[in-house]
């Protein structure tokens, strides 16, 4: 700057630096101001306790074994028994933890994140070990994101028949896993088996994911083996509860668990291959009533721990319901052929055909075997006291299902009314859909049901309601039955129903109330009954019947190990309480109970 | 835009990928790193906003990035080169771009890289006393490092 420059200017104009009084100043007046931290700043961690399921990923993820997981409850009282989460919470070590952030990247619920507060001194390094809480009041920083994260949110999709295609046939629906798909699918776990809680047979799920991730298909399947003995078969209809658990559900979607299981399965045609661990023989004898799913599980574990085992099967089919009630194209019968074999291949004898109480009878087996185990299950369709019901056109679900499975029945009428919401009532519905379009090619014909249950809370799942409305299934939810209607030559004309008040009562027991004065008519000459199946312990005699206790809701009465109040009689599948009316508990109970028939073999000598 | 493009396109052995506006890849091969950047320059690429390495380890290779910046057309071009993971050599940028002299000490330090021609590459940076492999390397194994090195204050005892 030269002097000049003032020799021109006016003695005044040092003052124009006066107007910066007025701006705001670039300077922060430290300590009173601060400077702001970055947004995504990454510093001491904060965790929502109640958000948080304790899965432990952030554990696993953490590069520096900075986090371990520990019971807050000292500290912080937290739902001990919260579905799908373990009672436990990330305590993380600040001297190792290198603030990389990919724990709270990872995180599947989002509960955990970063905050913008890094100052925290102690002369005491064990002070540096917490459990990160929302209550220590720090301000959040670095958080997750949708749209950058190392998780892969999106399942993969499963490829399904068209509408149009599959109901031309009892062809199945879901074309199953690719080795490509498969792989990309078993790469989304985790790993955290948070799912095996859900599960109520409590299935290694990661072990077996990361087996079908390595390609290692016959691992995979000896570790379904080792709780579930059908995983072909519940990898088809299992009612994945796991998958409820997922903790993708979270963000994203959850592991298809149920499909990779499948795809594991279907590689192998057999499993000869698979290594399965076997007792010596222990001389001991066990009879099995029932060979569904139940009596199949406890048969199968009772053969690997050495014990000699006899099924008595009822019908021509063993494999219970699931031989006779689920559908061709959501079960198919080579898939039974294949898992009941391998159950017969082990050293179980199935005897088909053979009725208890009238080809062998229950005193007899109690005298010739060691243990007894009951897995009837609930074989019988439940009638609802319908008026008219008597007439040869209003039949049982059970029945009906079986006829076009096994019978190869095919033939029915043009419109037909089912009664109930519930899975099987879908089954028959979509049977029946398909039935129509073989023998009609769906010209004129209709199917419809009426459920008590209004959509929200229709019992069936989903999937089943979806492909059933693709199906042209008409729904009349909220409408219970009344009578069936007749035509002047007997015939029927179509059951009355009437709109639905509520279901369950104030108290949430099942308590149907009407609206007496709305009522129509469901149009169809053939009516297929659907709300539910009960047991038949005919086989029992009486005296005996008269000591077996049922609990109050009706079902058997037995211990944590499946044993009645007779002993020496185990029962299970369905007609005890663990049971949830499908096929993996039951394969869960009659494994329980195959433990229980073995404590209870070497404690007898 | 696209003159810009254009422009880079007439630099010898690119092979350019505009992956949207404002946002081009460069690749290169490792001989014709240094020219690349001189041209860039030259065509108006200023600065060096980020030089950095990926680690590919299943390909046995580093891919080394240099991320420039033109301020009049308001683009980013990232010049890339993949180079030997076993010998990874590759010649400065510094008489080219002095804010690179900073970043190759770091990636010297983190991934091992030889950088030829910078003096002080290969000296301690912000590492104290590293005694293993470079950490920002794939096959390094962060939990063993971290368990041999540091106390696990973890027990329950402790707080009883």
């Amino acid at each position: 700057m030269n002097i000049k420059d003032y020799e021109n200017g006016s003695f005044l104009k040092p003052l124009a630096s006066v107007k910066y009084l007025f701006k705001k100043p670039h300077t922060l007046r430290y300590p009173k101001e601060t400077k702001p931290v970055p947004d995504r700043y990454r510093g001491l961690h904060i965790n929502d306790v109640d958000k948080c399921i304790g899965c432990g990923n952030c554990r696993d993820i953490c590069p520096c074994a900075a986090i371990t997981m520990a019971d807050p409850s000292d500290i912080r009282p937290i739902e001990i028994d919260k579905k799908g989460a373990n009672p436990v919470r990330p305590k993380i070590d600040y001297g190792r933890c290198s603030f990389c952030a990919l724990c709270v990247e990872m995180c599947p619920t989002g509960s955990l994140k970063m905050s913008k507060d890094l100052i925290y001194t102690s002369p005491d390094a064990d002070a540096f070990v917490w459990i990160p809480l929302e209550e220590q009041g720090r301000e959040p920083g670095f958080t997750q994101s949708d749209e950058i994260t190392p998780l892969m949110l999106e399942a993969e999709e499963m490829e399904e028949l068209e509408p149009e295609v599959r109901l031309k046939s009892f062809e199945e629906i879901v074309h199953g896993f690719t080795e490509e798909q498969a792989r990309k699918e078993a790469m989304r776990c985790l790993g955290c088996g948070i799912c095996m809680q859900g599960c109520p047979a409590h299935m290694k799920i990661p072990e077996y994911i990361q087996a079908i991730f390595d390609g290692k298909h016959d691992e995979s399947t000896k570790f379904m083996l080792e709780d579930n003995v059908l995983p072909g078969i519940c990898g088809r209809i299992c009612t994945h509860r796991c998958q409820d658990d997922c903790v993708y559900q979270y963000r994203g979607d959850p592991v298809h668990i149920m499909w990779l299981k499948r795809f594991a399965t279907d590689q192998l045609e057999t499993y000869k291959d698979v290594e399965i661990a076997k007792m010596p023989s222990s001389g001991k004898k066990v009879a099995i009533i029932g060979g569904g799913p139940s009596g199949l599980s406890a048969a199968y574990h009772l053969t690997t721990m050495g014990h000699s085992v006899t099924i008595f099967e009822q019908k021509q089919r063993a494999g219970g319901a699931l031989a006779t009630g689920i559908p061709m194209y959501r079960l198919p019968i080579y898939e039974l052929d294949k898992e009941i074999g391998h159950i017969e291949d082990m050293g179980v004898e199935i005897k088909l055909n053979t009725q208890v109480g009238k080809d062998v009878q229950f005193e007899d087996l109690l005298r010739d075997y060691d243990a007894v185990y009951i897995g009837v299950g609930l074989s019988y369709g439940r009638s609802i006291n319908l008026k008219g019901e008597e007439h040869p056109n209003v039949v049982q679900a059970i029945d009906f299902l079986r006829e076009v499975k096994v019978e190869g029945r095919r033939d029915i009428t043009k419109h037909v009314v089912v009664i109930g919401g519930g899975n099987v009532a879908m089954d028959v519905a979509r049977t029946v859909a398909r039935l129509q379009e073989i023998k009609y090619g769906s010209k004129d014909t209709t199917v419809q049901t009426a459920s008590l249950e209004d959509w929200d809370i229709m019992p069936a799942s989903q999937e089943e309601i979806d492909g059933a409305l693709e199906e042209k299934v008409i729904f009349n939810p909220a409408w219970g039955p009344n009578q069936v209607i007749f035509n002047e030559d007997g015939s029927i004309k179509g059951l009355e129903v009437k709109k639905v008040k509520h279901v369950f009562d104030e108290s949430g027991r099942f308590n149907p109330a009407f609206y007496e004065d709305q009522k129509k008519l469901l149009e169809g000459d053939y009516i297929i009954e659907s709300v539910g199946q009960m047991y038949n312990f005919e086989f029992i005699p009486k005296e005996m019947l008269d000591k077996l206790e049922f609990t109050p809701r009706r079902k058997v009465m037995v211990d944590e190990y499946g044993e009645t109040t007779l002993p020496g009689v185990f029962a299970g599948g369905d007609l005890v309480e663990t049971s949830k009316g499908d096929a993996i508990s039951a394969i869960a109970n009659g494994h329980r109970a195959a433990i229980g028939i073995d404590r209870y073999l070497r404690d007898k000598k | 835009m696209m003159g810009i493009v254009d422009k880079i396109k007439e630099i010898d052995g690119t092979k350019v990928t505009v992956q949207r506006e404002n946002r081009i890849f460069v690749d290169v091969e490792k001989e014709r790193v240094i020219g690349t950047l001189y041209s860039m320059k030259l065509i108006g690429f200023s600065q060096l906003s980020v030089l950095s390495v990926i680690d590919r380890i299943a390909d046995n290779q580093f891919e080394i990035f240099y991320v420039l910046y033109n301020r009049d057309e308001k683009v980013n071009a990232t010049v890339r080169v993949w180079i030997d993971r076993d010998n990874p050599v590759i010649e400065t940028a510094e008489k080219i771009y002095p804010s690179a002299h900073a970043w190759e000490r770091e990636i010297a330090e983190m991934f091992g890289v030889k950088v030829e021609g910078n003096e002080e590459a290969g000296k301690p940076f912000i590492l104290e006393n590293w005694n293993d492999l470079p950490p920002m390397r794939k096959d390094f194994d962060s939990i063993k490092y971290s368990s041999e090195h540091f106390v696990f204050r973890h027990s329950e005892d402790k707080n009883e």
